[in-house]
């Protein structure tokens, strides 16, 4: 994660706080990519992802 | 937290693949070329086998120059300094061992990469990230380097980029800048349309006589068309003009001409994007090619024809709708990281990677627009395959999204285990785990 860049980490994030923001971002929710990017990946693969980012130390 | 929290998580789902537990992976892995493909896998090797393999990182340049980025040098935005990068975390964070050398040859038998200065390296997998060379036989105008200063390509970010500018600088109000195109494909297929948009703003600013010619080789805009023609009319009428199906053949270095099919066509400003092959290391070496160009790879392992020599980035054959970008030699460098552990420890690799893209490009000094998708590997084709319904295009452009692509820049750089610098006078390290 670069620091100051204007996008929060991931690391350490909670799988619910992660699944949720997701979620949004499957409905349609405003972004710049990730509306686009996440139909591209099952809902079992977004759960692995949500737990590979919360096992990271920030 | 903001919606862009989520845009860093595409550069790691690649990780899904290869972040099993436990504690594998011993031996040698020579990484050859310190770019987007090759500077992330150096690091992923590291991150993943939790520093249990070795890894040697193999770049001619001191401080490689960012593609992505450089035209805004080109269009005077930002400085090369600012799109230098900075490979030394890789070695004291990371613990890759850093090589300045120049790979010239492979000795597949004896699992050997001979180098210029250093002699030979042994390794137990060879992973070439080399990016692409330039077809210079195309062009016999352009086989002397005083005729390559004349016409620059800048299609490799350093020097030729700063070339460029200054041409751009001196141009007289009123002149021609042209830029060529060469037939696809070529690295970074948006890359030629926004910066003829970059000079544009540039012309418009500072010399609004001035014209800019696109000479593509290609029937049309080749990526991100809409979005392109529209920011043309609607921010550039009057000093973008678009040729398609114009392929220069070769030029006259001394007058400045491009020779085209049926016609000369001289410029005041002549940027000719040279037609493009893999890396000469892959290239030359006896991996199998693809239309004599393009390194054809097994999209599980990455790995050649010549067992233990895995190729990613610009250099392989793209699979279907899947661009020569530096975002996907990131992800090129994790699908690798991951199946080259797994081989490690006498394991499959991961049967069905899954990765994404994302090219974002500046319209003008400030905004941008993007294209994304996102690819699955297919049994079936044994190809990467766009996932359908994935993916898309920005509406319109937006300052927005150029702030976004400027922080897409800043997290890539992190994610390759790079100093970062964009924006601020210090270099920070991002550090273990960061």
């Amino acid at each position: 994660m670069a620091p100051d860049s204007g996008i929060a980490a991931l690391a350490g994030m909670p799988p619910r706080l992660f699944l949720q923001k997701w979620t949004l971002f499957k409905e349609g929710g405003p972004a710049s990519i990730m509306h686009q990017i996440v139909k591209g990946y099952t809902d079992e693969e977004a759960e692995k992802i949500a737990a590979y980012f919360s096992a990271r130390s920030r | 937290m903001k919606r862009r929290d989520f845009l860093k998580s595409g550069a790691a789902l690649a990780a899904l693949s290869g972040c099993a537990g436990g504690i594998r992976g011993h031996g040698h892995v020579v990484v050859v070329g310190g770019g987007y493909g090759g500077a992330t896998a150096a690091k992923y090797l590291r991150l993943w086998s939790g520093g249990k393999l070795q890894v040697s990182l193999v770049e001619r340049e001191l401080r490689p120059v960012s593609c992505p980025l450089s035209n805004l040098v080109i269009g005077g935005v930002r400085t090369l300094a600012d799109i230098t990068l900075d490979d030394r975390a890789l070695k004291t964070a990371w613990g890759v061992r850093l090589i300045r050398d120049e790979a010239l040859g492979i000795d597949a038998e004896r699992r050997t990469l001979r180098l210029a200065k250093s002699g030979a390296l042994a390794y137990d997998r060879l992973l070439l990230s080399p990016g692409v060379d330039f077809l210079w036989e195309r062009l016999p105008g352009l086989s002397d380097g005083a005729a390559r200063e004349k016409i620059p390509h800048a299609w490799k970010a350093g020097p030729q980029t700063l070339l460029l500018r200054k041409q751009l600088e001196s141009m007289r109000d009123g002149g021609v800048f042209a830029i060529a195109i060469p037939m696809a494909p070529y690295r970074c297929p948006p890359g030629p349309y926004e910066r003829a948009c970059l000079v544009a703003a540039y012309l418009k600013r500072h010399k609004p006589r001035s014209k800019l010619v696109i000479l593509d080789a290609n029937e049309e805009i080749t990526s991100k068309k809409t979005l392109f023609s529209n920011v043309w009319k609607n921010f550039y009428p009057g000093i973008i003009e678009y040729r398609p199906n114009s392929e220069v053949r070769d030029v006259d270095a001394a007058h400045l001409t491009a020779i085209l099919d049926f016609e000369h066509f001289r410029a005041d400003v002549l940027n000719l994007i040279p037609p493009q092959r893999a890396g000469a290391i892959a290239a030359e070496t006896g991996l199998k090619l693809i239309n004599k160009r393009w390194v054809d790879i097994d999209w599980q392992t990455l790995e050649s024809s010549i067992p233990g020599i895995h190729v990613l980035g610009d250099a392989v054959f793209s699979a279907p709708a899947m661009p020569k970008s530096g975002h996907m030699a990131n992800q090129h460098a994790k699908m690798a990281a991951a199946a080259l552990l797994n081989l490690f420890a006498g394991e499959a690799p991961p049967p069905s990677p899954l990765v994404n893209n994302v090219c974002y490009s500046f319209v003008d000094e400030t905004s941008a627009i993007h294209v994304a998708s996102v690819h699955r590997y297919d049994p079936a084709t044994r190809l990467m395959q766009p996932v359908k319904g994935a993916g898309g295009f920005s509406v319109s452009p937006s300052e927005s999204e150029g702030q976004t692509a400027l922080a897409w820049a800043k997290n890539i750089w992190a994610d390759m285990g790079l100093l970062i610098r964009l924006d601020r006078g210090d270099a920070r390290d991002p550090g273990l785990g960061a």
